[in-house]
């Protein structure tokens, strides 16, 4: 790791990291503006119902309060694709939708307008299930949504945008095919990403024209790029605040955003909208439900032949970017599984249930859970090691795939299958396996059993990055890059690509805060792009501003540009390293340099995720407990190893893996409130609960970048669930197709029940 | 809205604790008027937050269910969240504010330790579990692996930084030995 | 939070007395972990004013053996548990379930008492306030248990708790305990459902008859398919009572010595009679009629009622003791002074029997529709009209208007100033009318009466455009324009009746407003000492079921006034089962059994239309109910292995110490705590030297989960035999449960796999999994087998 370098693939200390361990970080709680108001929701009790009419006056003269909105009075702002999400709405479409906003002086003020709020409510019929939702007479959500059925496609990701997967003849295929299985599988239990910290935003408006946002956000200037368009193209600034967990959800943070700024704008002060844990759980933000009715052909061999079915998606009440989130799934399913003859059908459907939007997985995890089980009885039926069966079918240099924008891709990326041998070489595959729905151990009422997964994305190095590297005639460098920072140590990281550049010291180098006033434009720490996709147009960045100091030190030193090299603020000649100057001295004291760089898409390449997994199953009980995982991967190159493992340990987190043991959604089917809604009976992880875990991550360089590294953040946990799932199947001797396998489910599919 | 409540009505069969609230928060002294300061509904987290300004003390849940804004009462880790600021009268709380040496600035070896190992993701809910750990190698300087997942169960972690949390608190522990 | 007021209690009587000063408006607060959560959240309706703070009281967390058991006080903390080393040493299973409790922060914070006593946990009741508004399960006051139907995975599998009125009896006028009644008859037990339908309605035969039935418009079992035919079930117990009067209606053991008056035999008045009798007081009934029953006998159609029911419930009620006077016109033959003097008590309920005029052009020459059922009922059965135009929406115009077809009428209409919707005739009801061919006129009211000769010729009616004002109240607003003229040779006035008031002297203290008796609603007693009055008297015409109320408030109230006693005993036995069990295919969509009737050709105006079911159709439909309660599961870890060690729990209230053995703490949910009282130590005895203690919580997560299903068990082991054993489940009912049965079955019994098997099929006798939470069954036996064999 890092041999050949100053600071990439060395552990060095996050820049944040005193700030963090000494509570001094700043979080969108902690902070205050003059004259701050606190914004406050009421919460529909119903799933699905109309408002008749809202009797606003007992709020508005409550003392404390500021303003008081609702659909009558709130601006018409749109989100949603296409524009289905208004600030507020004369329907209210799932149990915890906005009916009305309060702004006060004090959250303890706003809270107790809220209950002088006096609502009228028709209700109307509710649907839960995304394939009644989509059956005709089914209740309508959306007047812009007919049948509940999403338009397919999405234009900002090109015209072609991934709509459906065919290529191929998979009639033919499927005649090819020595064994074909077909089932429907689910991965709908809906689990939340649940960071620790709430969402929140603050809006200050300085004029009609310009919006300030304060924003906890994974992504600060996708609060920009969302919201622009939806509020008439007002200038917004947005400061990405300290951002206390994310997982996807808290990209554009629309609805704060949007609440606050219309309370903000209504009361003209600033407005904080900060959910509740409560808020966070009903009211924000879902996994997709993913269900697919799908069929499979396979040669004896492995070889897949055909891949044919439905696939439903419940985005919910209302979705973010559902049908992105389609395209990079099917994108991504084409990684698992290389198949001549494609016919996957998605159907994106609105139910009255809490809204979906980003999640880490996006998409490709939703699909890859639901597939899995279906793999799993082909595999099973062909008698094939599944180590192996990945092996086969996972992308590999020769072979391409159509990627989101709807435009075929030839992989020119790394040979993962050195990742999947590793992996289950540490985890002891060989003398595990026992083969498909066999034990590795039985000790009494207590079976191990051993699954793998697998996952990969080519979204590594997915939209554009623009960065600027400034040097300062003292020896230090400023990266300007609109990155925020939610746990993925992205801005260090960044710090890091431009020190080695400049060869600097890394406390030489900082980072502007994620402020769109600042910076040139950045598109989002999404996906796995932040070490490809960001890390190259700061690399870029660097290497102008390295490339104008040396011009300016040149005729100094009276040597070629190119005959020059900078390390720790001094210039000097590579052959004569005694001739040397410092930075000021080429560049004056009332200068700096500026280096610029852009990055543009690049689909191309793709990262691989494989885990493995042990669990035990007391078949008395049904209870599954997780003992071990393995996650392996190659990442071309480590920029930071305990950034990188902690983000691999991250794939028990953000409903990753715990997904197939403890971790849903439990949702009342009568009336569409959510039971668990609480930190008692929402099931994470604990401490005390923590399985083995082995991270193996592999260096094979990655040409593209000029540290040969690519990114893997995301895809952590997708290929966990699967994997789960198959090792509790194995333990046990049957089949369990749903998610997750509580007890009840084993001591079912074990006839115990 | 709270004084018009509480007028007229002499409270009911005991007397009332209406009085000053003396805290002592990283040693230094507050005294809080009950009414002013501190409303009786009023959580020990709300008070270090926002009536002291204490924002290293984080809430996520508010329910006592994620340990996040766990701070140290008398030596002993609780949840100030769950926890009426008017029943801390005369207590000594240590927040991750308190944590670093006040007179070199320097940092507690437990924060030294998380930055070591990069013992945090997002960071969230890090002063919670820094407190807590705190509780712990004070109590029990050579903490087992087991000592420490079980003392630290009631934090939540989305993020998973669960392994190098452990890792960093065992640097510790390895030198209690 | 939403604000409250906070004080500190320096002792356990202060605390006490500040409880009860706050008349349940108030709440301890000790670790506060469960407390605060509960108010954040406002899962109640009900916010407390004070939060009185217990951990000001000094030596309330004693740890500490004495006189050879243990003793914690209730403000111990749980980590200070699970770290003492007596406990740990000699009541191992208590350190541990301590150490078991959600995460150590917790533990540090929590108290044995809060354990305790913490609220209910059930996701529904949990259900946060700030999000879709509080969830009103019947247990805050609300008409379900969600759980019983819907998202039950970790809820009870013996059955639930109730802790408050089902809906059905909430909505009953009389509080019938419908759940309990169809559970006796599910388990076969007519006779003691026959005694739990007589606590509260001594006249089912008849409410089964005529009563609207309310409890059916409230039974859940409507909102999941269709109500329960509570009506059908109790028209058959009603029958089967008479039938068996001699054995179920007997009279008192003991007579009082004190006598009472009752002016009326209707069902008020009869309904008084049978209760006050049953109290041992010597009854007499007075009517002016020839047959005793009132409305019941003269009013209420025999096709709908027939004339022998009523006949043999006055019967019954006369077989106890109670004396009728018939014939006998109060303030003519005799006075209501002559009754005070002569008796020890008075109960008036007359009824109301009296025509109301509305003013009418015409209205001397139509007919009041009371008096003509009457007339039917003596025996007069002449046809009463050939076009008959009955005025009114209510049942008694139905009556009239059926009865006149019946008797030969060829049309008969009814007018009403409602709406066909806002008729105050039962739906029923009016299906009836119109299946026997009863015209309606609805949104009618009369404008004066058409004649010629002296003779009635018809009826000019108007536009009724609206009856009830704003407030809801009967204020008729009319449009004079829009006129119809209905033809007929007889009108029959069914609008209302009013109560004669005659034998009441001026200058009597009874207050008479409005037509009615002034009585106090909860006691029925009318400001003169020893005179009550009930039924339409005292609340105009209303249902049967109302007036049975009535009469049997009047009773319990006069019980108090002729005993002396402070207040009146009304203590519910409890059952031997201790949770509520329903049919395990409660959840099966099933229709109500529907009564057979006459064919409509067949309908007469003296034979009852409605044909009764039978044994076997009750018993089906009894096996429809719910049994609504709170199916919570009980989750305090610490109520479990102290049910296991036996301990008795301490409780303060303001008439001093209780103490109570743990198991009766916990057989009301929520606890039996009064809203005045609180535990203040737990007492345990020695555990049986050499015992085996283990406690073992199936939970999902190793922290922070409450237990799914736990069991605590202390077993004595001797040569391999069990010599003594208790065990105890928890998690699994609304309450821990003693597993006396498996106590039984390993008892005296070598350990050994073979017993711990039958004894885990043992541990499940008797469960009624719900819809989701069947697992939870196999989890308590292999629980058990475990905690056996460990």
């Amino acid at each position: 790791m890092g041999g050949e370098y100053r600071h990439i693939g060395k552990a060095t200390p996050r820049k944040d990291a005193r700030a963090i361990v000494t509570g001094k970080a700043e979080y969108i709680d902690d902070m205050k503006l003059s004259g701050m108001l606190y914004g406050k929701v009421l919460r529909s009790p119903y799933p699905h119902a109309r408002i008749k009419n809202i009797d606003t006056a007992k709020a508005e003269a409550y003392p404390g309060v500021k303003a008081v909105l609702t659909y009558k009075n709130a601006p018409g702002w749109m989100a949603g694709v296409p524009y289905h999400r208004p600030v507020l709405d004369s329907t209210v479409r799932f149990v915890g939708d906005a009916v009305a906003l309060v702004a006060a002086e004090t959250e303890e003020t706003a809270d107790e307008a809220l209950e002088l709020l006096e609502v009228e409510y028709e209700q109307l019929p509710a649907v839960y299930d995304m394939e009644e939702a989509a059956r005709p007479g089914a209740p309508q959500l959306h007047e812009r949504i007919p049948g509940n059925v999403f338009p397919r496609g999405f234009r900002s990701i090109g015209e072609k945008a991934l709509q459906e997967l065919v290529m191929g003849d998979v009639e033919k295929g499927f005649s090819e095919a020595d064994i074909i299985e077909e089932a429907t599988c689910a991965y709908e239990n809906i689990p939340n990403p649940l960071p620790p910290e709430p969402p929140g935003v603050i809006a200050t408006w300085e004029d009609p024209e310009h919006l300030t946002l304060y924003t906890a956000s994974q992504s600060a200037p996708m609060n920009r790029n969302f919201a622009q368009p939806a509020l008439g193209l007002v200038d917004i600034r947005v400061i990405g605040m300290q951002c206390g967990g994310s997982y996807g959800t808290k990209n554009a943070n629309f609805i704060p955003m949007a609440h606050a700024a219309a309370l903000a704008k209504a009361a003209g002060r600033p407005v904080k909208v900060y959910f509740s844990k409560e808020e966070h759980f009903n009211a924000y933000t879902l996994r997709l439900g993913s269900r697919i009715h799908a069929r499979i052909g396979i040669k004896k061999d492995g070889t897949v032949t055909a891949l044919q079915g439905e696939w439903f998606v419940d985005t919910g009440a209302v979705s973010e970017m559902a049908q992105v989130q389609v395209a990079v799934g099917l994108g991504e399913t084409q990684l698992l599984i290389r198949c001549p003859n494609w016919n996957m059908q998605p159907t994106l459907v609105c139910t009255n249930r809490s809204p979906s939007g980003v999640v880490r997985g996006f998409g490709g995890q939703e699909l890859n859970c639901a597939l899995l089980p279906l793999i799993t009885v082909v595999m099973e039926k062909a008698d094939l090691d599944p180590v192996d069966f990945f092996k086969k079918n996972y992308m590999a240099p020769g072979a391409g795939f159509y990627w989101r924008d709807g435009i075929w891709r030839d992989y020119r990326g790394i040979d993962f299958s050195k990742a999947i041998d590793k992996g289950a070489e540490v985890f002891g595959w060989k003398d595990k396996w026992k083969g498909w729905n066999k034990p590795t151990v039985v000790n009494g009422a207590k079976r191990i059993g051993v699954g793998v997964g697998l996952h990969g994305n080519a979204d590594i190095g997915e939209d554009e990055s623009e960065a600027n590297v400034k040097l300062s005639p003292d020896a230090r460098a400023v990266v300007y890059s609109c990155v925020s920072e939610s746990g993925m140590g992205e801005r260090s990281a960044l710090c890091k690509m431009a020190a080695e550049v400049l060869n600097l010291p890394l406390d030489r180098v900082n980072i502007t805060p994620a402020d769109t006033l600042v910076n040139p434009f950045e598109f989002g720490l999404v996906g796995s792009r932040g070490t490809y996709a960001v890390g190259s147009a700061v690399i870029e960045a660097a290497e102008d501003a390295r490339r104008q100091l040396l011009e300016l030190a040149a005729p100094v030193l009276g040597v070629k540009p190119e005959e020059l090299d900078t390390k720790d603020g001094a210039i000097f000649a590579k052959n004569n390293p005694q001739k040397k100057i410092a930075w000021y001295k080429a560049m004056g004291i009332a200068r700096t340099i500026t280096g610029q760089g852009r990055f543009e898409t690049d689909f191309s390449l793709c990262n691989c995720m494989i885990i493995f997994a042990e669990v035990e199953v007391d078949t008395e009980t049904g209870k599954a407990e997780l003992l071990r995982v393995v996650a392996s991967t190659d990442c071309g190159q480590i920029i930071d190893p305990l950034v990188l493992e902690g983000q691999l340990h991250g794939s028990l987190g953000s409903a990753g893996i715990d997904t197939a043991i403890f971790e849903e959604t439990v949702l009342d089917k009568d009336t569409g409130h959510i039971m668990n809604c609480n930190m008692i009976d929402y099931k994470w992880r604990t401490f005390a609960d923590l399985p083995k875990f082995e991270s193996i991550m592999l260096e094979t360089p990655v040409e593209s970048h000029r540290f040969k590294a690519i990114g893997v953040g995301e895809i952590a946990p997708a290929p966990g669930p699967g994997a789960v799932l198959m090792a509790i199947n194995n333990a046990i001797g049957k089949r369990i197709m749903t998610y997750p396998a509580t007890p009840d489910k084993i001591l079912k599919a074990l006839g115990r029940i | 809205m709270k004084t018009d409540r509480d007028k007229g009505k002499a409270s009911r069969g005991v007397a009332t604790a209406e009085k000053n609230i003396s805290l002592t928060v990283n040693g230094k002294p507050y005294e809080l008027m009950v009414g002013k300061d501190v409303n009786p509904d009023h959580t020990l987290a709300y008070t270090l937050r926002e009536t002291l300004g204490y924002t290293g003390t984080k809430i996520a849940c508010d329910h006592g269910s994620c340990g996040a804004c766990t701070v140290l009462m008398d030596g002993e880790a609780v949840l100030s969240c769950t926890m009426l600021t008017v029943e801390c009268d005369g207590k000594k709380i240590t927040t991750i504010e308190g944590l670093e040496n006040r007179e070199t600035g320097g940092l507690h070896p437990l924060q030294q330790a998380f930055i070591d190992n990069t013992a945090f993701q997002c960071g969230f809910c890090t002063p919670g579990i820094i407190m807590s750990a705190k509780a712990l190698l004070d109590k029990n300087p050579s903490p087992t692996e087991e000592d420490i997942k079980q003392e630290l169960a009631g934090h939540y972690c989305r993020c998973v930084s669960h392994y190098l949390v452990v890792k960093a608190i065992l640097s510790l522990a390895e030198k209690g030995r | 939070m939403k604000s409250f007021k906070h004080v500190n209690a320096k002792t356990v009587n202060e605390a006490v007395k500040s409880l009860k000063e706050h008349e349940g408006r108030a709440k301890l607060i000790a670790g506060g972990t469960d407390l605060l959560s509960t108010l954040k959240d406002k899962i109640l309706p009900a916010y407390p004013e004070t939060v009185i703070n217990i951990k000001t009281i000094p030596n309330l967390n004693r740890i500490g053996e004495d006189g050879g058991g243990l003793k914690i006080g209730a403000l111990a903390k749980l980590e200070e548990i699970a770290q003492s080393p007596v406990v740990k040493e000699k009541y191992k299973l208590l350190a541990e379930a301590a150490e078991a409790v959600a995460t150590p922060q917790i533990r540090r914070m929590g108290t044995i008492g809060g354990n305790l006593c913490q609220d209910v946990r059930c996701w529904y009741y949990r259900y946060p306030h700030s999000v879709g508004g509080r969830i009103l399960c019947y247990l805050k006051g609300g008409k379900g248990c969600y759980a019983l139907t819907r998202e039950n995975q970790y809820h009870s599998i013996f059955g639930g708790l109730r802790d408050a009125s089902p809906p059905c009896s909430s909505a009953c006028p009389g509080s019938v305990d419908i759940p309990s009644y169809l559970s006796q008859i599910r388990e076969g037990d007519l006779p003691e459902a026959a005694k739990t339908l007589l606590n509260a309605n001594p006249l089912p035969s008849v409410t089964g008859r005529v009563c609207p039935h309310f409890c059916e418009q409230e039974c859940n079992r409507g909102d999941f398919d269709e109500s329960v035919s509570i009506r059908d079930i109790e028209r058959f117990m009603g029958d089967y009572i008479l039938d068996n009067a001699d054995e179920i209606i007997q009279a008192p053991k003991a007579d009082t010595g004190k006598s009472v008056a009752i002016i009326g035999s209707g069902p008020a008045g009869l309904s008084a009679a049978y209760y006050l009798r049953m109290s041992g007081h010597r009854v007499t009934v007075f009517d002016r009629t020839e047959e005793a029953g009132g409305m019941l006998a003269y009013v209420i159609p025999a096709y709908r009622l027939p004339k022998d029911i009523v006949r043999r419930v006055v019967k019954a009620i006369e077989n106890t003791g109670v004396e009728f006077k018939l014939k006998v016109d109060v303030g003519r033959d005799v006075t209501l002074d002559d009754l005070k003097r002569d008796f020890d008590g008075v109960f008036i309920a007359n009824g109301a029997w009296n025509p109301v005029s509305i003013g009418l052009e015409g209205e001397e020459l139509t007919r009041f529709g009371m008096e003509f059922l009457a007339n039917i009922n003596l025996g007069v059965k002449e046809v009463p009209g050939k076009k008959v135009l009955v005025i009114g929406g209510g049942n008694a115009a139905v009556d009239v208007a059926v009865s006149a077809l019946r008797l030969g009428a060829e049309e008969a209409i009814m007018a009403c100033l409602e709406s066909r919707e806002e008729m105050p005739a039962l739906p029923w009801e009016i299906e009836l009318a119109v299946e026997q061919g009863v015209k309606l006129m609805t949104s009618w009211g009369p404008h004066r009466v058409l004649k010629s000769d002296g003779k009635v010729r018809g009826m000019e009616l108007v536009r009724c455009t609206s009856v009830f004002d704003g407030q809801g109240r009967f204020a008729p607003t009319f449009d004079n324009a829009v006129k119809e003229t209905v033809a007929a040779d007889q009108i029959m006035m069914a609008v209302g009746y009013a109560t004669d008031f005659s034998f009441i002297k001026p200058g009597s203290s009874l207050k008479v407003e409005q037509g009615l008796i002034t009585a106090d609603p909860e006691t029925q007693a009318t400001g003169v000492p020893g005179v009550f009055a009930g039924g339409s008297v005292t609340h105009g015409p209303a249902t049967v079921i109302e007036a049975i109320a009535s009469g049997k408030r009047a009773a319990a109230a006069m019980d108090v006034y002729l005993k002396g006693k402070a207040k009146a005993e009304d203590k519910d036995e409890k059952t031997a089962e201790p949770f509520l069990r329903f049919n395990s295919d409660y959840l099966k969509k099933t229709s109500r059994v529907e009564m057979p009737k006459l064919p409509v050709a067949e309908r007469s105006i003296d034979v009852e239309d409605a044909l009764g079911l039978g044994l076997a159709e009750i018993e089906g439909e009894s096996n429809r109910c719910f049994n609504c309660g709170c199916v919570s599961a009980s989750s305090s870890d610490m109520g479990v292995v102290l049910v296991a060690l036996g301990a008795r729990i301490e409780i303060a209230g303001p008439g001093g110490v209780r103490t109570v053995p743990v198991e009766e703490f916990f057989s009301s949910l929520r606890t039996i705590l009064e809203a005045d009282e609180m535990v203040t130590e737990i007492q345990i005895p020695p555990p049986p030297p050499g015992a085996k203690q283990t406690f073992i919580k199936f939970r999902l997560r190793e922290s922070v989960d409450f237990p799914i299903v736990s069991v605590a068990s202390v077993i004595t082991v001797d040569g391999g035999i069990c010599r003594d054993a208790r065990i105890v489940l928890g998690a699994v009912a609304p309450a821990p449960v003693r597993a006396t049965m498996v106590e039984q079955a390993i008892t005296g019994k070598a350990i050994n796999a073979k017993t711990a098997e039958a004894a885990s099929e043992a541990a499940v006798t008797g469960v009624i999994p719900l819809k989701m939470n069947a697992y939870k069954v196999e989890i308590t036996k292999t629980l058990v087998k475990r905690a056996i064999l460990s």
